[in-house]
């Protein structure tokens, strides 16, 4: 809780501007060498009324940005005490030095002037946004107070955990304590993004994770929907790899297709925009899948060695998916997919890879499971420049514990009958919440999210928010979710804790970063990892789950696995030095990439890559004692017909009539949207809307064509109206929107925050997304509604 | 005309600071455009500022769209000052306030500049920004404030020094190893470029006629953005394919 900002200004001597330019040129060099700058060159310009006030010693911390879930690795610069930049760490080799926008707004976020400053509790009515302060002390005996309660009553698992992007082990800390606690309700945001991936390889592959890519050896690429350069995990990865692709080898020229429904900044960049309905692109995948087999292409020594089910596949294919029928389901012409086909076969190693809009329709599974069979087809992988399994390092084992026996099913059905992929539904739990279905929500923690802004159908979830008796919100600042909250207790930011991160599957190789803390907490803020080990201390039962005492020993306990492992950058010989090591290059990595341990790659039962997938069929069985064809049925899965199992198109599910709600909406996210990390970052903001100029808020895209015929002009506000609800924004004529298509990015029409979130102007589009589901995957469908326009004027 | 600058920069240890920026690698990700604001005490402002075109960008990147749907192309280009031989903004300042400092990077003397936006009008490429308003940077955001580079008061112009600050301590602290920086060393000195994730972006000396930035300059990709006016830039640009 040091506070020294007033000492170091005093004794800062003044200078003129040209005694200051001077030194900048001079003297910084020669302070430099000898390793103090700031005290030559701290000034204070009476002017600007602005005074210098970092000065003392420059030092260098690794960390590991947290600003998005990738965890790429950041030199912290401080000069004095304080945090004046973060720089990319060399030695982490997810970005190898370099870092994406996000990270740049890292001391906006320490230093926002809008943090919570310490623990409150609500004094007006909830969501009036009154507080009073309160100590940790007494923060910790209510929430204690509080569950114990519940747990006593029997109610252990009516407490819901969001638990949002969690890094490294705050995740697994907080699924360790909902166990621990009692209750099977911990969701994070997979639902939002990526569970219809995961869910499609543990159908093909047996893993349920998202890929990793070779890219540096690939030569073409095929994004299915998203945009690379804009939504992917891990990004500054990926923006490498979109340069290295083209530029990184005196040979070869990669090539790059961008296939989706919008031209995003990656439908720039790429070699070829492909326009695409939302949606279909798993169709297109098949189609290229028809072309190829029908032409002989397809890698018969992998399929012959490593899949099955390839001939139920290829009948199916060759049947049903033509260039022609699938130029009449996409809108691609049956030329394209005829050339892309060629293209994609002929230039192996090549690679077919899921974007993010592949994930966002309610057919979501079987577009993702159409991608992974055209990998295998190709036989792309598992080899040198194709599409690789991601592995992890080894933490040790939990310790034993005797864990409650949980009786009852999760709220959002994940893994039951109505979501037999599922491991949580995100965007139905304010349904399941608002109707007690099966059972009420007594408390409810919110670390890492804001439902009631980040998802689709957020208007639920306030209405959810305000009728959960007990809500704790961790947030650093007072998003629009934690104005719901009952308490208050805001964790560090990022640059001030200490935290582990594991990538996302990215990179192939198993990697871990340590990130040190880089300032001394600024406030009277608290490590919510340190706040829950406390809590658990005090509820009796849980401290033989969980016997540490910080977060910190936690961590250090779980790494030691790593360095027992023997193998990976960090050699020691003890573990005090391993960890030194650690805290010193901020990152941890395995050995390189070995291709082909099918054993570890293809996981099946069968032990192969199952065109046909059998699991879905023993999963389902597994959900309902036995009956699964009729879980598969109600789920509108055509079981017993042949095709139950495979790879296919079906049509997507959408919320709104084409009669009533001519436009398909089409959220996407741009790069600077940091979400919940970062919503009070002005830096952000002023490059948000990099195509349109826009800055400070957002906008609606619509073709001009569109615009025209519904008489509106660039510029103007118009309604946008769902099913769901509407929203008043500006309309953008855009060349690269399809007509019938309205593209709004999410980020826009933040209500708080802080003074600049809230400063931001446009609408939130997830406000009007029906929170419609992949039925298997559960995954949201954010692309699966319709919407009517009409001008603002006279129609408010 | 190379080389006879060149014999020059090593008769009088002067360099000629030159950046190539690959459009073909460049991903548009705008990290640039952050890295910047944040090593140079760029101001913080809102959306108003934003809005009336006062938020200050030392780099920028700009995109341009052609055609109709779906026969549409895209360019995306970062946009530093591109630190020009024959700079209209050096012609036009009426006090000398800008100028090219000893190792051809234009740079301003905030003190005399008299505030008077010649320059900012004059530069072809907007890459030229006028401090409207007092800077502010609401505190604790005043800790963050890098201590090697002056905030400037309202009422002066500012742009990319090609970051002189960091260049300047780097040969420093060679010269003090007794070696010289090698190319590597020297393209990451701007922050822009150590940012840069696609590793799209290139300085160094053009005096020297082996650095990389020469190489890249002689490439039959470079060009140089309105090239036609004269303004003899010393960024280029590598076209994309």
């Amino acid at each position: 809780m040091e506070n020294n900002e007033e000492k170091e200004k005093s004794g800062a001597p003044d200078y003129t501007r040209r005694e200051f330019v001077a030194l900048a040129g001079m003297g910084v060099a020669v302070a430099g060498m000898v390793g103090v700058i700031g005290n030559a060159v701290v000034t204070n310009f009476q002017e600007a009324n602005v005074s210098y006030a970092a000065a003392g010693e420059e030092t260098w911390i690794k960390s590991v940005c947290q600003i998005c879930p990738a965890g790429c690795g950041v030199n912290v610069r401080r000069v004095g005490d304080n945090v004046v930049k973060v720089e990319g760490n060399p030695f982490h080799r997810l970005n190898h030095g370099r870092l994406c926008p996000k990270a740049q707004a890292s001391t906006q976020v320490l230093y926002d002037p809008d943090r919570l400053q310490g623990p409150m509790q609500r004094v007006g009515e909830r969501g009036a946004g009154q507080w009073e302060p309160i100590t940790w002390e007494e923060a910790r005996a209510r929430v204690v107070g509080e569950l114990d309660r519940l747990r006593t009553a029997g109610d252990a698992h009516t407490l819901l955990f969001l638990k949002g992007h969690a890094p490294g082990h705050m995740s697994h800390l907080i699924d360790r304590f909902c166990q621990a606690y009692g209750t099977p309700n911990v969701a994070d945001l997979g639902s939002q993004c990526t569970s219809a991936e995961k869910a499609a390889h543990l159908l093909n592959q047996g893993w349920y994770d998202t890929s990793a890519y070779d890219w540096e050896k690939t030569r073409y690429v095929i994004f299915f929907g998203g945009s690379f350069l804009e939504d992917w995990q891990p990004q500054v990865q990926m923006l490498s790899a979109y340069s290295f692709i083209r530029r990184g080898r005196p040979d070869t020229r990669g090539r790059i297709i961008q296939v989706g429904p919008r031209l995003s900044i990656s439908g720039h960049k790429a070699d070829e925009w492909i326009p695409i309905k939302p949606g279909m692109e798993g169709a297109l995948a098949l189609g290229l899948a028809h072309v190829i087999i029908k032409e002989n292409q397809h890698d018969l020594a992998f399929i012959d060695d490593h899949t099955s089910g390839f001939e139920e596949f290829s009948a199916l294919v060759l049947e049903e998916y033509s260039p022609e029928a699938v130029a009449e389901i996409t809108g691609v012409p049956a030329e394209t997919i005829k050339r892309l086909a060629r293209e994609f076969a002929g230039s192996r190693p090549a690679i077919a890879a899921a974007g993010q809009g592949l994930g966002a329709s309610t057919n979501a599974l079987f577009n993702n499971a159409a991608i992974n069979a055209l990998n295998a087809v190709m036989g792309n992988i598992d080899v040198e420049g194709g599409v690789l399994k991601q592995r992890y390092p080894t933490f040790t084992e939990w310790p034993k514990a005797t864990l409650p026996e949980i009786e009852q099913p999760r709220l959002d059905g994940a893994g039951g009958p109505a979501h037999p992929l599922a491991r949580c539904v995100y965007h139905e739990l304010p349904d399941h919440i608002l109707n007690d279905d099966p059972y009420p929500v007594n408390a409810l923690f919110i670390y890492d999210c804001n439902p009631a802004f980040d998802s689709p159908g957020a208007s639920r979830w306030r209405e959810a928010l305000a009728k959960i008796p007990f809500i704790v919100s961790f947030a650093s600042v007072a998003d629009e979710s934690a104005v719901y909250a009952d308490l208050l207790l805001p964790d560090h930011t990022y640059l001030e804790r200490l935290m582990d991160v594991t990538p996302p599957a990215g990179m192939g190789r198993a990697m871990v970063g340590l990130a040190s803390p880089a300032s001394a907490p600024l406030y009277d803020t608290r490590h919510t990892g340190d706040f829950l080990l406390e809590v658990a201390s005090d509820l009796e039962g849980m401290a033989e789950a969980l016997p540490w005492a910080t977060f910190e020993e936690l961590v250090k306990f779980r790494f030691k696995g790593v360095y027992d492992s023997g193998q990976g950058s960090i050699q020691a010989d003890s573990y005090d030095e391993f960890w030194q090591i650690l805290q010193e290059r901020g990152v941890w990595e395995g050995l390189r990439y070995q291709y082909g341990q099918w054993d570890e790659v293809l996981t099946t039962p069968s032990g192969s890559f199952e065109f046909q997938m059998e699991q879905l069929a023993e999963i389902a069985n597994n959900v309902s004692d036995g009956d699964g064809e009729a879980v598969l049925a109600a789920l509108g899965i055509g079981a017993g017909t042949e095709r139950a199992l495979l790879p296919r198109h079906e049509d997507p599910v959408v919320s709104g009539d084409e009669e009533n709600y001519p436009l398909q909406l089409i959220p996407y996210i741009v790069l600077p949207d940091a979400a919940n990390r970062a919503p009070n970052a002005p830096a952000l903001w002023n490059i948000y809307g990099l195509l349109m100029k826009e800055g400070w808020g957002n906008w609606a895209e619509l073709n001009p064509e569109t615009a025209h015929a519904l008489g509106i002009e660039d510029e103007e506000l118009i309604w946008v109206e769902s099913p769901e609800g509407k929203i008043q924004i500006k309309a953008r004529l855009y060349d690269g929107a399809m007509p019938g298509a309205i593209n709004i990015p999410l980020g826009g029409g933040h209500t708080a925050g802080g003074r600049w979130a809230s400063a931001v102007s446009g609408a939130n589009p997830a406000d009007i997304v029906t929170p419609l589901s992949d039925p298997l995957a559960g995954s949201a469908a954010w692309l699966g509604t319709r919407v009517k326009v009409y001008k603002a004027e006279g129609n408010g | 005309m190379i080389s006879s600058s060149a014999e020059q920069g090593e008769e009088n240890g002067r360099h000629r600071w030159g950046m190539v920026i690959d459009l073909d690698k460049c991903t548009g990700c705008q990290a640039c455009t952050l890295a910047c604001q944040m090593e140079n005490n760029v101001p913080i402002t809102g959306p108003e500022e934003f809005e009336q075109g006062r938020t200050i960008f030392f780099t920028e990147v700009f995109t341009d769209l052609e055609g109709e749907f779906p026969y549409v192309e895209g360019v995306v280009v970062p946009r530093p000052c591109l630190h020009c031989d024959n700079a209209p903004c050096v012609r036009v300042c009426p006090v000398g306030a800008t100028f090219h400092n000893e190792h051809g990077a234009v740079v301003i003397d905030y003190d005399a500049c008299i505030g008077c936006r010649f320059c900012t009008v004059a530069c072809p490429y907007t890459a030229r920004s006028f401090n409207y308003y007092t800077p502010e940077f609401p505190s604790p955001l005043d800790r963050a404030l890098n201590p090697d580079v002056p905030v400037r008061p309202a009422g002066v112009a500012e742009k990319c020094t090609f970051c002189f600050h960091r260049v300047d301590k780097a040969l420093a602290r060679a010269a003090e190893e007794g070696r010289e920086l090698t190319n590597s060393e020297l393209t990451l000195l701007p922050a822009c470029n150590q940012v840069c994730p696609a590793s799209a972006r290139y300085f160094g000396d053009l005096n020297d006629p082996n650095s990389t930035v020469s190489h890249l300059q002689r490439s039959p990709r470079a060009f140089y953005l309105l090239e036609d006016l004269g303004t003899e830039s010393k960024v280029a640009f590598l076209r994309s394919e």
